[in-house]
């Protein structure tokens, strides 16, 4: 990789459910994966759904096994669509037993190096209800991992067996887990078992155990997910960080204790891009019913102090299916319109996957980490032609030629 | 007359076309057409340069075309791309390579076409490269690669091996311009014998090794150094034939190496060179023998010493020359069973010296041919022989043409009656697999007939002959053991079934006694010659079971034009027979009544 590659953070178009990764600009390549929700239409090629599956794996390198990988995956939350299609797309299990090398490329499971992962979110979730087959598989690999770091003391952990576990777990049953806990506050730039010059994270959520029956039933109800707020650079040569927060399915009671702790020091919550919470639901903002009471459901002030700490330029995304103006939550048009009161103050952009370029064809969102915040990847030079040719721009610019075939590639079939 | 646009003016209005959508819609900059430069021996009219981000890297790409587009593709070339071998596909001047070769194009549609080319074959090429998804491209087209590493006057490797595994001892011939490697001795010196003659240098062989890899190497597997061989040798097992090549006085050491790719085996070779380096004093000494007395070193510390050092390594392009790759790349599967085939033709004119050619082409790996007859100036219009062969004999000269252009192969001759070869050599003949009677004269395939009724071998014995004017041709193939030749001819030697009919016309003359000739040319006489090589290798694949008659009827223009016409009763057993132009295959009956075989 040379000097010039580009920190660039992928949204991918998989309807109501997040699928994020973050490509840094380090000479590793390193990739980060937030959460997948690869649905069935997606994989399926009769079907139009976007092959999102195809889009990330287009966007992983291949380490010298040929394997595809990501040198992390996190599950924000142990819900369905943050982590549909992982058992198909990821392998889970030791990385000494991977079955797919004499598989083609298009068929190799992804090769996780390092997971991360809440024991405490998924303790939450399953209070409320059974987990997804997905996210059992999910927490049990997790649990596998950190049984080989435990019995490896935490030395020579190979990729595939890395784990870092992000938040204390109730009872002090990760009080062992020194050199793979991260615990809420805390600043780490460690991926993969190196400390990153691109990258620094600081664990907001999830919100510790409370020791309150009553408090931890309202955080389960409120989607306790992990909470990152990721700092990334476009080069080493800068000390200017660009500020990512995502929050999964987060939900007000839990933006509301993110505020009343940070208030005094907002810049914890500050950021450039945000992924908003829960698909742009309206229950990130207010208890209120957004189909019961529309305008006038009471928007939290807390909540939405919150999510409002957006630097200039800023950009919020909701990782949704389109948002139309009706009674639909998640996505909620109130919310909605809410963000873009927020980006608008800072001459910001507000974005929905589902919308992205184009209703009828969305495509992955990508967002460049340049001088000034996050770019858009594909922006028109003056011209109003692309000032750089993505992948996104060549697909329209192909489409356009999809009627008329002008070039057959297996030739005509005519020796001589 | 339309106003057609010239070609000149095709190609000005889609370089107008393509530079609108290019600078529009892409953002390209057209580059000043001074810089329009020759790349790869290939002028380029006009291009622009890109910006492109596949992935996190930007980079810069041209958009060249040449003086054939629009009826050739645009070609993509990477500005700053990696270095050369760390993207398949991607040429030493950053040239995509995106299959041109089989690419075919609307010339129509300019812009369409390079819409297309971006969306589908430059940027997934693109992507795939810098993702590494593509990386085993490396190993199913790595002739591309190997050779393109080779340094140019490099004398490459004729390979006769045989394309699989093991890893084990062959035989090579260095010569100035290139080398030959074998399975054994013989069969290195036999096909440069047969090539080039028999020349003194061609009296010995020297030992090389063939390493067997479980896989085709990535370019950064190429060996650079000696260790690098020794390593690849410990990978397949083959440390043990490099260390029997380590013998004193070599000047360099030859190793094959060889793999399966999902195209098919693939070989690269490797010379590595002396081991003497010159010491501080100005000596040359011999590094891997330090500390011996000469000739006194252990061989096996002396190859371990050498494949464990940095001597270098000169690599070399194989050329493929053994018979599996010559008749059908390896994917005819028919080749194994041809290759052993034994092959008699007696006569070696106007139809069996061409179906002798057609069947060395298809890989039967031995023929035998029998003619008395020297080749006329005549002849020569309508034979594989030309005028350098008139005078000598047709069977000898014929196989001595064929030992020349299939050096693997085995041709012999006998220049004598059928009958005289039968009684010196009989099991010439009864041993064969397949014999073809391509005389047409009654006297000698009423002789051989009767000699194969009488339960002579071989199982088939194929016969062949034309029609006047080679306006119909027959191959007749019979079957041991079921009918006859006879049975489907008079005892004078005219066919039963004729397809012709000339009215009371004879043959044409010569200014001498005797000689009498057909005047059809090469080409219409080109179609009962492959029905019958067709047949012929039907019948040496176990393809027919019984006596079998293919006759190949001529277009009607043709017999029209020679002045015949359809023989009545043929044309009358068929409706569809008139315009002529067909293959026929019908079973060749028993005659119950057959004075031969009945």
């Amino acid at each position: 990789m040379s000097k010039d590659s580009k920190t660039i953070v992928s949204l991918f178009p998989v309807g109501n459910g997040d699928m994020t990764l973050i490509a840094l600009a380090d000479n590793a390549e390193t990739k980060i994966l937030i959460d997948c929700n690869i649905r069935e239409a997606a994989d399926d090629p009769e079907d139009e759904t976007r092959d999102v599956a195809k889009d990330l794996r287009d966007r992983l390198t291949r380490d010298s096994n040929g394997r595809p990988y990501v040198d992390v995956f996190l599950a924000s939350h142990g819900d369905w669509d943050h982590c549909r299609g992982l058992t198909k797309h990821f392998y889970l299990g030791p990385p000494n037993a991977y079955p797919d090398d004499k598989k083609k490329d298009s068929e190799k499971r992804i090769f996780i190096r390092e997971i991360w992962s809440s024991p405490m979110v998924f303790r939450r979730a399953g209070k409320l209800n059974k987990l997804c087959d997905e996210a059992l598989a999910f927490a049990a690999e997790a649990k596998r991992r950190v049984k080989v770091n435990r019995d490896k003391k935490f030395v020579g952990v190979v990729e595939g067996d890395r784990v870092l576990v992000l938040g204390e777990d109730e009872d002090g049953k990760t009080d062992d887990l020194g050199p793979i806990l991260v615990k809420i506050d805390e600043v780490f730039s460690k991926i993969n078992a190196s400390q990153n010059l691109f990258f620094q994270a600081r664990l907001l959520g999830p919100l510790p155990p409370s020791g309150d029956e009553e408090e931890e039933e309202l955080l389960s109800k409120n989607h306790s997910s992990v909470v990152l707020n990721i700092a990334l650079r476009e080069s080493t040569g800068t000390n200017t960080w660009k500020h990512f927060l995502t929050g999964g399915d987060a939900e007000v009671a839990i933006w509301e204790r993110f505020w009343e702790k940070y208030k005094k020091s907002p810049s914890v919550l500050a950021y450039h891009l945000l992924l908003s919470p829960h698909h742009c639901s309206w229950h990130s903002l207010s208890y209120d019913s957004w189909s019961e009471k529309h305008e006038k459901a009471q928007v939290s002030k807390s909540a939405r102090s919150a999510l409002s700490q957006i630097s200039t330029g800023g950009k919020i995304v909701a990782s949704s299916v389109p948002i139309k103006d009706d009674d639909c939550d998640p996505p909620c048009y109130g919310a909605k319109q809410e963000y873009q009161k927020i980006v608008q103050g800072v001459k910001g952009s507000f974005y929905c996957t589902g919308e992205y370029p184009t209703e009828k064809s969305p495509a992955p969102l990508e967002f460049c980490v340049t001088a000034d915040g996050f770019e858009e990847l594909g922006t028109k030079a003056a011209n109003g032609a692309p000032a750089i040719l993505t992948s996104g721009i060549v697909d329209a610019i192909g489409a356009r030629a999809a009627e008329a075939a002008a070039v057959k590639k297996e030739g005509n079939r005519r020796y001589a | 007359m339309p106003d057609v646009p010239t070609l000149e003016q095709r190609r000005q209005q889609a370089i107008l076309e393509l530079n609108d959508f290019l600078c529009q819609e892409c953002g390209a900059v057209r580059l000043p057409e001074t810089s329009a430069t020759q790349i790869q021996d290939c002028d380029f009219v006009a291009r622009w340069r890109l910006k492109i981000q596949v992935l996190q890297q930007p980079r810069e790409m041209n958009v060249c075309v040449s003086g054939l587009f629009p009826f050739a593709a645009p070609r993509f070339q990477l500005i700053d791309g990696p270095p050369f071998l760390t993207w398949p596909h991607v040429e030493k001047d950053g040239m995509l390579c995106l299959g041109d070769e089989t690419l075919t194009v609307d010339p129509s549609l300019p812009v369409a076409m390079a819409r297309q080319l971006l969306r589908e074959l430059a940027f997934p090429l693109l992507l795939q490269s810098e993702n590494g998804s593509n990386r085993e491209d490396f190993r199913t087209e790595f002739y591309s690669y190997w050779n393109a590493t080779v340094l140019v006057g490099e004398p490459p490797v004729r390979s006769l091996l045989a394309p699989h595994g093991p890893s084990r001892l062959v035989r090579i011939w260095h010569g100035q311009h290139f080398a030959v490697v074998g399975e054994t001795e013989d069969s290195v010196l036999r096909w440069l014998r047969n090539l080039y003659g028999n020349q003194k240098q061609f009296d010995s062989t020297d030992s090389a090794c063939l390493l067997w890899l479980n896989e085709v190497p990535l370019p950064n597997q190429y060996p650079e150094r000696s260790s690098d061989v020794g390593e690849m040798a410990r990978s397949c097992g083959g440390r043990p034939f490099l260390s029997e090549l380590v013998v004193n006085g070599r000047r360099s050491i030859p190793v094959i190496f060889g793999s399966t790719s999902e195209n098919g085996p693939c070989f690269g070779a490797m010379m590595v060179s002396n081991s003497e380096r010159t010491n501080v004093m100005g000596r040359r000494v011999d590094f891997v023998r330090a500390g011996f007395r000469p000739g006194r070193a252990p061989q096996r510390l002396v190859a371990q010493r050498l494949f464990s050092s940095s001597v270098p390594v000169t690599r070399a392009k194989v050329e493929r020359a053994d018979a599996a790759w010559i008749h059908g790349r390896d994917q005819d599967p028919r080749q194994a069973s041809l290759a052993a085939r034994r092959v008699v033709i007696i006569g070696c004119g106007a139809i069996g010296a061409p179906v002798a050619s057609q069947l060395a082409m298809a890989g039967v790996g031995h023929l035998l041919l029998i003619d008395p007859e020297i080749l006329a100036w005549a002849n020569i219009g309508r034979h594989p022989l030309g005028a350098d062969s008139v005078g000598s004999y047709k069977a000898s000269e014929l196989a001595k043409k064929l030992t020349a252009s299939f050096p693997h192969g085995h041709f012999d001759s006998r220049t004598e009656e059928w009958g005289a070869v039968l009684a010196k050599e009989p099991n010439l003949l009864a041993d064969c697999d397949l014999l073809i009677c391509a005389t047409g004269v009654w006297s000698v395939e009423s002789e051989l007939n009767a000699w194969h009724a009488s339960g002579q071998r071989p199982s088939h014995i194929l016969y062949s002959w034309t029609e006047p004017h080679a306006c119909a041709g027959h191959a007749v193939a019979i079957k041991s053991g079921d009918s006859c030749l006879q049975c489907q001819f008079t005892p004078l030697g005219d066919a039963k079934t004729v397809v012709t009919d000339w009215g009371g016309a004879g043959p044409s003359r010569e200014p001498a006694c005797g000689a009498v000739y057909q005047p059809y040319g090469p080409v219409e006489l080109s179609w009962t010659a492959a029905t019958a090589s067709a047949l012929a290798l039907d019948c040496l694949l176990d393809k027919i079971p019984r006596s079998t008659h293919r006759i190949w009827v001529g277009p009607k223009v043709l017999l029209k034009g020679a002045g015949g016409s359809w023989n009545s009763e043929w044309r009358r057993e068929r409706e569809d027979r008139e315009a002529g132009g067909f293959l026929e295959e019908r079973a060749w009956t028993k005659d119950t009544m057959c004075p031969i075989c009945a």
